[in-house]
């Protein structure tokens, strides 16, 4: 327990986390069978401005001496421009230090970027060392909402999404797509906010939640939302405050990455 | 309508497809219910079907082990086994948002592209690759599974589209024209007419509007009437004697 604490400190600091107030909330979509409207009664939670980053995670790597799944199993899917939509390569050495492959260059001058490349499994050992817990699907979607009802927590139109999120603005993936000066990830923070402070809610990276869609939902499935910078609108257009992903926990994406959430005390 | 939808899921339970969990067990519509199921089932070819089920003894998405049939094993398959296998088994992960998210609505409409759907696993480098090299015999063998069964599963639908499979029109409209409800083979037409850049179909509103508007994205639909229906079918079978002529 102490040493969860420490390594907490250690991991998070400068994450001044967002105190989201318990209360009901309005979230889902009217007409998602999987995501219906409706209003949810959470319990409070603290959860992190930003998604988790290179930095952070190679503490723990460092603390811990961890293998990542793709570091063991050697089967990371990678992109580069030129793939139809919804491809992806697989690479062996693809893992969280290069996250869409060695040829492809590393993560040396970008600590602050998200961490990618990881599974779900890889996150859910993160966060037992670091002592945070993953947001539920309910409270990812409320911290994401920030008090609005629509499809974006800057309105109905993904006009401005560009402002917000880090996302695909090619037509499609064949070409790069440098628009907004990434390509792959961008530093974290480096889009406006939310209203409640939460910064890369869409884009960037897809944040794993915990939770099911489904009560017989097999438990080798994992969810993540919001969408990453490979998400276009031409695509999967998943970067808004509704849609909810689903990848296998093992799996390991150079678009899949996590934002935490404190534990509570006594329930460490 | 209802009653022959309804029918119609039976007769596709029969044949033993393979349904996806899809997440509309709780809407109340029973027929967008029975439309949702009935477009996600995969078809499972008959070629060796126990035989490979036997061989996977590696169950998807446990922990330690891996989703795909090891080189030797496969090897020992047969073309047509190896078919089986691959339309029955993806081997790489699929990413986050290969998901399909139903709607309350789907059955009033035509979709642009064909549901991603997965249990978490798509096709990976070796199944494309197996696909092309392939080509006219997987062709075939989806024929004569399309002949015999009378439907098209969904997984056949997504070879049919990446292979460019223009020469299964007619086999696709006979299809359709029999039951008239899986409109997914509406958007395998759509498709294939889009990939073959038929000029009559790049010509209309229905293509600006699901393919070429910019805003047109892989949740793009049409609605669901006679006249689109009639449309969508008449243009392909004019589209296949264009190609074959």
């Amino acid at each position: 327990m102490l040493l969860a604490g420490c390594s907490f400190c250690y991991s998070q600091a400068n994450n001044n986390f967002v105190l989201v107030p318990a209360g009901k909330y309005t979230i889902g979509k009217k007409g998602y069978l999987t995501n219906p409207l409706r209003t949810v009664q959470v319990d409070s939670f603290s959860i992190a401005p930003y998604e988790t980053t290179n930095r952070q995670f190679e503490a723990f790597v460092k603390a811990t001496h961890y293998q990542t799944d793709a570091e063991r199993r050697h089967d990371a899917l990678v992109f580069e421009p030129g793939l139809k939509e919804f491809e992806w390569i697989s690479d062996t050495t693809a893992y969280w230090r290069y996250p869409n492959g060695k040829s492809r260059g590393g993560i040396e001058k970008e600590m602050d970027h998200p961490v990618t490349c990881i599974s779900y499994h890889d996150i859910m050992a993160y966060c037992t060392w670091a002592g945070v817990r993953l947001p539920s699907l309910e409270e990812w979607e409320i911290a994401c909402r920030a008090g609005t009802t629509t499809d974006y927590f800057f309105g109905d139109s993904g006009a401005f999404i560009g402002q917000y999120a880090n996302v695909w603005h090619g037509r499609d993936h064949m070409m790069a797509d440098t628009m907004d000066g990434h390509m792959y990830t961008a530093p974290v923070g480096s889009f406006k906010p939310n209203a409640w402070g939460l910064y890369d809610m869409y884009g960037n990276v897809f944040e794993f939640c915990t939770g099911k869609l489904l009560p017989d939902e097999g438990n080798t499935l994992a969810h993540a939302r919001g969408g990453s910078w490979w998400c276009s609108k031409n695509a999967c257009n998943f970067f808004n405050s509704y849609d909810i992903g689903r990848v296998n926990i093992r799996a390991s994406f150079s678009n899949q990455g996590f934002r935490v959430v404190k534990m509570k005390k006594g329930k460490g | 309508m209802k009653k022959i939808l309804i029918s119609c899921l039976l007769i596709i339970s029969s044949c033993g497809g393979k349904k996806h969990a899809m997440g509309v067990a709780k809407t109340g519509q029973n027929d967008n219910k029975t439309f949702v199921t009935a477009e996600s089932l995969d078809a499972e070819p008959p070629y060796g079907l126990e035989k490979v089920r036997k061989m996977l003894t590696i169950k998807k998405g446990d922990l330690l082990n891996y989703a795909s049939m090891n080189d030797t094993a496969y090897a020992s398959l047969s073309l047509r086994e190896r078919f089986t296998y691959h339309m029955i088994n993806p081997e790489q992960y699929a990413q986050t948002c290969t998901i399909y998210f139903p709607k309350d609505d789907e059955y009033k409409q035509i979709a642009a592209q064909l549901p991603r759907i997965s249990e978490g696993f798509t096709w990976g480098e070796r199944q494309w690759k197996f696909f092309s090299t392939n080509r006219d015999s997987v062709i075939a063998l989806m024929e004569e599974c399309i002949k015999k069964e009378s439907k098209v599963g969904l997984n056949f639908k997504r070879v049919i589209e990446y292979l460019d499979a223009k020469e299964i029109i007619p086999l696709l409209v006979n299809t359709y024209n029999n039951g008239r409800n899986d409109h997914g083979l509406l958007t395998v037409l759509m498709l294939l007419m889009k990939e073959g850049k038929y000029a009559p179909f790049l010509a209309t509103q229905l293509y600006q509007k699901l393919y070429a508007n910019e805003n047109a994205s892989y949740k793009s639909n049409t609605k669901f009437n006679s006249e689109n229906e009639r449309f969508i079918v008449e243009l392909a079978t004019s589209y296949h004697h264009a190609t074959t002529n």
